[in-house]
């Protein structure tokens, strides 16, 4: 029985040892939490899916502007400015302008009108409309890694924001 | 606590664990916090951020800060090779609004990125430095494990060389790179370094010079920083003090000068740039280095020849190389100069000597060029009191003319009045050597005589026969000497003999 003479050490014993092992659980869960966000990069050295299309200038409404790096049809309305990419949904192939405004898949018949929307063949999907924004300097900026409502317009506004 | 089911564990084994488990996770919270919270980066963008909400004063400056992300943003350029993620710490270099921010938050100074936009062209490609860094200290690369440091900015400029013409840009950003461009032409720097294909072989070629590393370069008597841009700066300064026993001449530069003409050094880089980054008017100037367009001999000579000839109209002491460079359009020397020994000389030059060869496959100067030259040299007008009496002419053009003189008695006229200044057997001392294969094989006797007679008018050379007390039989013992130097005994071969007395 524990007493004056004779305290108990146990409680004091216990409450160290567990401490311990808690740590070196938390310690080692932590370590493991770390290395499982090795192998993702924070950013990996590809090509950026934001490009410039140019100036607001450049596309006046009406315009319509094929941009034969980037894959892009860039049509300017009164609404604004928006990027259709002309790569085929189907397997990636690049779209050509057929007869009637629309676009044809070279590769395996697949057809869309000139909204992108599906009109025949194997594409899963419309073609995709790609978010357009503007820099700093006014250039209007398409991101291909980013996909807006077919018909959304960016409206554009000139000059260098205030 | 009840009682728990635990080994006994010693005391101190369960304090270890405890005190290294805390000590682990200490590091791990540590590096979590020095990862996602206090990255340099972070804290720069972060500011940034706040930079951008001050300024939104319209939609488009709303939108623009609310499209701001803090994370790592970079310009990747397979077709240059690089990964720049200068921006990540620059992001206002495109906004014309940051021009009052402080550094790392500043526009871009200029209109350069308006034609050169960083999707296309990134940073270090003009700038060098570290792309991939996302620290300043880093993105510096300086230290012996880096090649190319980022670039003292009034170096910049020499990033134009590579895709445009000094011309092209002078007054549209580039003026330092079109000043040196200009003056490595007004320098005569080709007469010694070739570049292209053209030039001298006195000092190294220049091609690929701007991309050399400091391990290449000798940089025990540099003073500044260990690298190519401060190695070129005070070479220029004074050669022999960065490059102990260089035989390059102090080219007397300003500090302009100075920095324009490294400017231009560090652009001649020799890289694989896609060529579709080139101007026209770069490629124009590749093509025609590959096909000179027909240049004048005065231009030729200016850029060639002058830096040790000057005008060509008197013979130059040197006092750098303590020698006297020839007066090749003094008015003697276009009198009885024949055009294939002018051209001979031009294109092979002389052995030993400071004068390099020319021909296509040393100088670069093709055959036409070098008949340029030499109509230039020999088209010397000649004044009439320094006319040459006609004798003198029609020997030193007479192709038939050999010399019968004595070897040995010319040997010892020329121990006399010779080698104070051609040197102990002709081998050259402050005048030009005798004994070279150019010049043996292609100076005629008639040259020779009508040089010894006469002298070279407006150089230390002498008339040894109408002032020096010389007899015409003593000009051609010295002229057999002379002939016997270059290997040619003339005295043992009696063949020789009867050929020179047709």
């Amino acid at each position: 029985m524990p007493g004056r003479l004779e305290p108990d050490e146990m409680p004091r014993r216990d409450w160290l040892g567990l401490a311990g092992l808690w740590t070196a659980a938390l310690a080692v869960g932590g370590s493991l939490v770390g290395m499982a966000r090795l192998p993702k990069p924070r950013v990996s050295p590809e090509a950026s899916s934001r490009f410039r299309a140019g100036s607001p200038l450049e596309y006046p409404p009406g315009t319509v502007k094929v941009l034969p790096d980037q894959i892009v049809r860039m049509i300017a309305t009164e609404a604004g400015v928006a990027a259709l990419s002309l790569v085929c949904t189907h397997l990636g192939c690049v779209v050509g302008e057929d007869a009637d405004g629309g676009f044809l898949c070279p590769c395996h018949g697949s057809r869309f009108d000139a909204q992108g929307k599906v009109l025949g063949g194997p594409a899963p999907r419309p073609l995709r409309w790609l978010e357009v924004s503007q820099a700093a300097d006014g250039a209007l900026v398409v991101d291909a890694a980013r996909e807006v409502p077919a018909g959304d317009f960016y409206p554009p506004t000139s000059g260098r924001p205030a | 606590m009840s009682e728990i089911n635990l080994p006994q564990l010693d005391r101190r084994i369960k304090w270890a664990l405890l005190l290294t488990s805390l000590a682990t996770l200490a590091v791990l919270l540590a590096s979590a916090l020095a990862e996602n919270v206090f990255a340099p980066w972070r804290i720069i963008r972060g500011r940034y951020a706040g930079i951008l909400a001050e300024k939104a004063g319209d939609a488009r400056g709303a939108a623009l800060a609310r499209q701001f992300e803090n994370r790592i943003v970079q310009n990747v350029l397979p077709e240059l090779g690089t990964v720049d993620r200068c921006i990540t710490c620059h992001p206002g270099v495109d906004d014309p609004r940051m021009t009052d921010q402080p550094q790392p938050y500043r526009a871009h100074s200029g209109d350069y990125l308006i034609h050169h936009p960083p999707e296309k062209f990134g940073c270090t490609v003009c700038h060098r430095g570290q792309g991939r860094a996302l620290t300043f200290e880093e993105a510096k690369a300086v230290g012996h494990h880096w090649d190319y440091p980022l670039l003292p900015p009034e170096y910049t400029q020499s990033s134009c060389g590579l895709c445009h013409t000094g011309p092209e840009v002078e007054h549209r950003g580039g003026e330092v790179y079109a000043l040196g461009e200009r003056l490595f032409g007004e320098k005569g720097c080709r007469a010694c370094h070739r570049l292209s294909g053209r030039g001298g072989s006195l000092g190294p070629a220049l091609d690929g010079v701007g991309m050399k590393v400091r391990g290449q370069l000798p940089m025990a008597g540099v003073s500044g920083e260990h690298t190519l841009p401060q190695w070129l700066a005070e070479h220029f300064d004074s050669p022999q003090r960065v490059v102990p026993g260089s035989l390059m001449k102090p080219p007397q530069l300003s500090r302009e000068e100075n920095t324009a003409l490294t400017v231009y050094m560090l652009s001649l880089q020799n890289r694989d740039l896609p060529r579709s980054y080139l101007s026209p008017e770069k490629h124009r100037e590749y093509y025609l280095a590959a096909r000179p367009a027909p240049a004048s001999g005065e231009a030729l000579f200016s850029q060639f020849c002058s830096p040790c000839h000057d005008t060509g109209e008197i013979g130059i002491y040197d006092k750098f190389y303590a020698a006297f460079a020839p007066a090749v359009r003094g008015v003697a020397f276009a009198q009885i100069a024949s055009a294939s020994y002018v051209e001979a000389v031009i294109r092979e030059g002389r052995p030993g000597t400071a004068m390099p060869a020319w021909g296509a496959a040393a100088g670069g100067l093709s055959d036409a060029e070098i008949a340029e030259l030499r109509r230039y040299l020999l088209a010397t007008p000649v004044p009439q009191g320094s006319r040459l009496a006609e004798p003198i002419l029609a020997r030193a053009h007479d192709p038939n003319y050999r010399s019968t003189g004595d070897a040995g008695r010319g040997a010892a006229i020329f121990t006399r009045h010779c080698t104070g200044c051609h040197g102990p057997g002709g081998a050259g001392l402050l005048a030009p050597s005798l004994v070279t294969s150019t010049f043996q094989r292609h100076a005629a006797d008639g040259f020779l005589y009508a040089t010894i007679a006469e002298g070279r008018a407006n150089t230390a050379m002498p008339g040894f026969l109408s002032r020096g007390g010389f007899f015409e039989r003593d000009i051609e013992d010295v002229i057999a000497y002379l002939r016997k130097l270059g290997g040619q005994d003339r005295a043992a071969s009696p063949v020789a003999r009867a050929q020179g007395q047709p």
